[in-house]
């Protein structure tokens, strides 16, 4: 973790220095940023269902107004929106992230009705989560030969699951992989799958009430390392060799002996974007935020309470630097 | 008097036992408990019986995507045509909504609510708009109003023109009653995917699903209406010399009023539950997509600010239809007052609407509602909950551990694998074992003895079901039983639907699915079912707890399905405990209603009659109006389990297994066929129960010499 955060600093200090470097350069000013669009039609952004991509959505957007472009924000279920993107009804969503509809975005993308619009610039982390407190009374944790000893595993236990773990999966219509791997890393676990994240967040919030040991499939970034003391279980480190190579890892005998890759986060536009508004489409491709930005406004929003929009606003002013670098940068190419 | 009485009690009882121990049922059963015992002997051995063999299996799913591909090929021009235009409409409809001052919009509803029913309605529904506005709920509000005034319209019409159909045309009427078992079978997860491909994205997917789901009450209204028209009425039509389009219009569909009237109130009820499920498509923004995405980010808080909403709407639009079909009902003197004296809501209402949108230019805070009067308790409501929870979780974890632990678990993996040191607190021997089999052996025996022969044979199930659980049942074994019943209870016909159905679900490779949704919604219903027909019983012989109840049944008939889950979830978190409490809470008003309806309507002479023979109050409640009653509560059974089957399928939100599981994965990988194959087994489920329960209240019925129910 402090590892990656460092990152994502140097990242950021990265992305302000070319900024700055594109702002320099380039003779950008305000009013070469609005510009006459080339269509009046609105551009349709996707509105998921969560607050990360609710951030990363609305910068573009409000960045795509400054540009000079009529912009609505339609909301759109995960999986429906694809649907969206290849009849045109949606111009384009900002986070579609591997392993959950990673097969939807590749159909999309063959129909050649879509295209792909680039990485969305944060990098996400999944695998299995506890409460820090756990620690005390299964002290080999962090580490995944832990969950190995008996007598940790039945701390996760519940009735239907007694004695292995429970582990809350992601909803099912995520597609994950867990049975997999804990067959393959030989752990008496059984994953149960929690129909839907607001579920898995209700049963940590719960056990974190009453101090209860649970074990969750989860991803960040999310509000909830920001509000509670959390843990990742260690797995083996992911590499590509783990998954063809059923020798390599813990288990010689399968494949999937360890934790998740790091996953890509990309953006998918409508195919006809291109010719439609040249400019906008440079710009989605251009696009680019990171952890960071949509971490601290997801603390503003999911923490402190703050209005979605208000957020937005206030980063736009405060950072017009990164945001008019995108702008110079589709315009440069 | 008490002749009659007499003549009916003991022919019930006699008849059956005459039934049952027909030389053929005997045989059948024990060939039928024989089999159950030999597929419980060789199940390890031959794991075939436990899920169906492999090499048997169809590619069901497969084929119906192809036929999906090849629909969407020739038809999805047309369609977009008609979605184009039906968005059209939508979106003016939610822009007049939207724009219109809602200072007018408020008066207007309060106009109508007077007219509906007096100053009663004007208050709570003020109070109701109030509410609304000072969440800051407004703008998606009315675009769920806009919905649900485009959805309901089409249903009527869709359901009068079907309803029609099915009356005057023989040849149509089987196939409709099918067609309608399914629309309100089939859950709506399951046909969101292809109305997505065929009507593209945006709302109008939504609409046409909710247009689908919200239709059969109607049309099975306007038969059952039509039905009902007095032969009398039609001879003098005829003789009148009318034609076939004037006898229905000024004789047939006016004399059916009522019912229509009553399909309608249910039509919109229908679809405004179902509106807020259609939501998970996106496309609009309103009241449904703001409750799922509160409640799948776990803003409980936020949830149930939003989803009162949807409660108020609801309660709104069903006491106004009802209001207004009341006074549609009740006829009206032509007056010959001068025109606006003579419509005095109407003339008010447009002087008072007019009013109110000339002062709203004047004062813009009264067209749109300043967002600094806005109050939005959701910290407070979160942290009301968390503190809660953490008084309370002792004594609910309690009852979660008692359902979990005695009921859910033996019913899905038995009771001989529920029982061990974690969840009973000891290692069970051969002593329990034998003790639980005495137990049972006792049971059937006191069943025997007070009821007769069927609820014996119901006990011995329901014992080796506690005792095996639905996931290690060997499904020769069920399949055999439930076709057994079915054979009993409806012959042959309803039998060989049985089959019919366990056939589809074991080659479309299900059958694992449909027993954890089996197993879940059978304990639900039986919770349901038992405690609802003891309170049904109680408001029948008490008037006071039947005037509690009413409204109680009432209010929970009327908020739509979703929005139960939430302080469900709140309190006892995911898992099938959460499901089941879902499940036995929305299907629960049949049972009551049923039953107390079936033993007030039992008839005075054969209360009298046992009252002449020295009956007690008990003797007469358990031995004359029970039996008497229980045709009635047998269909307030049936459609407990009809609302338990919708119910479930919206419990897979809360990470329950089976096939609504199924159903929600498919929609999310865009998967028709699998989704709409795990739906069909949940219709399945639903048709079979229904077709038995029917079969045994008609051989009731012919029994009492009562006649046969009409009706789709």
């Amino acid at each position: 973790m402090p590892i990656l955060k460092r990152l994502n600093m140097l990242l950021l200090t990265g992305v302000l220095l070319v900024g700055a470097a594109a702002a320099g350069t380039s003779t950008g000013t305000a009013a070469e940023i609005k510009q006459e669009p080339e269509s009046k039609d609105t551009i349709k952004l996707a509105m998921n269902e969560w607050t990360g991509q609710h951030i990363t959505t609305k910068i573009a957007g409000e960045v795509l107004k400054k540009m000079g472009y009529n912009v609505e924000y339609v909301t759109a279920g995960y999986i429906p929106q694809v649907q969206g993107i290849m009849d045109g009804d949606i111009t384009a969503t900002l986070e579609v992230w591997e392993h959950t509809i990673e097969g939807n975005y590749d159909k999309a993308v063959d129909s050649k009705k879509a295209v792909g619009l680039g990485d969305t610039g944060i990098t996400t982390k999944e695998g299995w989560i506890y409460p820090s407190y756990v620690k005390e009374q299964c002290p080999e944790l962090p580490d995944w030969k832990a969950l190995k000893n008996p007598d940790c595993a039945k701390l996760f236990a519940t009735a239907d699951t007694y004695p292995k773990a429970r582990l809350i999966d992601y909803p099912t219509d995520w597609a994950p992989d867990n049975v997999e791997r804990i067959k393959a890393l030989g752990l008496d676990i059984v994953a149960k799958p929690s129909g839907s994240e607001g579920s898995s967040v209700a049963e940590l919030k719960s056990a974190i009430t009453r101090k209860k040991p649970v074990l969750i499939m989860f991803y960040s970034p999310h509000w909830i390392f920001a509000k509670y003391d959390i843990d990742w279980v260690e797995l083996p480190k992911s590499e590509p060799a783990c998954y063809d190579d059923p020798k390599w890892g813990p288990n010689p005998d399968a494949t999937h002996d360890c934790g998740w890759p790091q996953g890509w986060v990309r953006k998918l536009g409508w195919a006809g974007t291109e010719k439609k508004w040249p400019r906008a489409y440079r710009f989605l491709e251009a696009y680019k935020i990171d952890n960071k930005l949509q971490e601290d406004l997801l603390l503003k929003i999911d923490f402190e309470g703050e209005d979605l929009d208000k957020a937005v606003a206030e980063w736009m002013d405060a950072n017009p630097d990164v945001w008019k670098a995108w702008v110079a940068k589709a315009d440069a190419s | 008097m008490a002749d009659v009485a007499n003549a009916n009690i003991p022919d019930v009882s006699s008849d059956l036992r005459d039934k049952l121990l027909g030389h053929k049922t005997v045989l059948i059963w024990a060939g039928l408990f024989a089999l159950i015992g030999l597929t419980l002997l060789i199940q390890h051995t031959a794991p075939d019986t436990l899920t169906a063999p492999e090499h048997a299996l169809l590619p069901v799913a497969d084929w119906l995507n192809q036929f999906l591909d090849w629909f969407a090929a020739l038809f999805q021009p047309v369609l977009r045509t008609i979605s184009a235009g039906l968005a059209f409409v939508l979106n003016q409809i939610n822009a007049i909504l939207a724009g219109t001052p809602w200072i007018v919009t408020v008066l207007a509803v309060l106009v109508i609510g007077h007219f509906a029913g007096g100053w009663r309605f004007v208050i709570p529904s003020a109070l109701a708009l109030l509410y609304i506005l000072v969440t800051g709920y407004w703008v998606p509000t009315m675009s769920t109003w806009a919905l649900v005034f485009v959805a309901t319209p089409l249903s009527i019409l869709l359901g009068l023109a079907l309803g029609i159909a099915a009356f005057k045309v023989r040849a149509l009427t089987h196939p409709i009653t099918v067609s309608l078992d399914l629309m309100q079978t089939v859950p709506m997860f399951a046909y969101l995917i292809p109305v997505l491909i065929l009507f593209g994205f945006g709302p109008v997917p939504g609409l046409v699903a909710t247009v689908i789901y919200a239709t059969p009450p109607m049309v099975r209204n306007v038969y059952c209406g039509l039905e009902k028209v007095p032969n009398s009425l039609v001879e003098s039509g005829q003789m009148a010399g009318c034609s076939p389009l004037q006898m229905m219009w000024s004789i047939e569909l006016p004399s059916a009023l009522p019912s229509i009237m009553l399909g309608i109130n249910q039509t919109i009820m229908m679809a405004l539950s179902m509106v807020v499920i259609a939501a998970v498509i996106g496309g609009f923004n309103d009241i449904g997509w703001l409750v799922l995405s509160e409640m799948r980010k776990a803003e409980f808080g936020n949830c149930v600010l939003a989803g009162l909403v949807v409660v108020f709407t609801a309660v709104i639009m069903d006491r106004f239809s009802a209001g207004i079909a009341k006074r549609v009902r009740t006829p009206h003197h032509a007056s010959e007052a001068p025109l606006p004296l003579r419509y005095p809501h109407l003339s008010i209402g447009i002087a008072l609407l007019v009013g109110a949108y000339l002062l709203s230019l004047a004062v813009p805070a009264l067209g749109d509602y300043p967002k600094s009067l806005t109050f939005h308790p959701a910290e407070y409501l979160d942290d009301a909950v968390a503190w809660f929870t953490s008084q309370t979780y002792a004594y609910t974890d309690a009852i979660k551990a008692f359902f979990l632990y005695g009921l859910l678990l033996p019913l899905k993996i038995g009771l001989k694998e529920t029982v061990n040191p974690f969840t009973w607190g000891f290692e069970p021997g051969p002593l329990f074992f034998a003790g639980y089999f005495a137990l049972v052996a006792a049971a059937v025996a006191a069943a025997r003895y007070f009821a007769g022969w069927q609820l014996a044979l119901g006990v011995t199930l329901l014992g080796l079901y506690y005792f095996f659980g639905a996931t290690e049942l060997p499904w020769p074994a069920f399949v055999a039983t439930i076709a057994v019943i079915g054979w009993q209870t409806g012959g042959w016909r309803v039998a060989s639907i049985v089959l019919g159905a366990c056939a589809f679900v074991l080659v479309t490779g299900i059958w694992g699915a449909t027993m954890l949704s089996f197993y879940l919604a059978s304990g639900a219903v039986l919770v349901a079912f038992l405690l609802g027909t003891a309170l049904g019983v109680w408001a029948a012989i008490n008037d006071r707890v039947s005037a509690v109840l009413r409204p109680i049944n009432d209010t929970i008939q009327t908020i739509p399905l979703f929005v139960f889950l939430i302080p469900i979830i709140m309190v006892f978190l995911v898992g099938d405990f959460s499901g089941m409490l879902a499940i036995a809470i929305y299907a629960i008003v049949p049972a009551i209603r049923y039953t107390e309806h079936g033993i007030r309507n039992v008839s005075p002479t054969a209360r009298e009659a046992a009252a002449a023979l020295g009956c007690s109050r008990m003797q007469q409640l358990l031995q004359v109006e029970l039996p008497l009653a229980l045709p009635d509560i047998m269909l307030g059974f049936n459609q407990t389990v009809l609302l338990g089957l919708a119910m479930l399928s919206i419990t897979a939100l809360i990470g329950t297994t089976g096939l609504e599981q199924l159903v929600y994965e498919a929609l999310a990988q865009a998967d028709f066929g699998k989704g709409m194959v795990a739906g069909l087994g949940l219709a399945l489920i639903a048709i079979v129960t229904d077709r038995i329960t029917r079969g045994w209240v008609d051989s009731q019925r012919r029994a009492m010499g009562m006649a046969r129910r009409n009706g789709l």
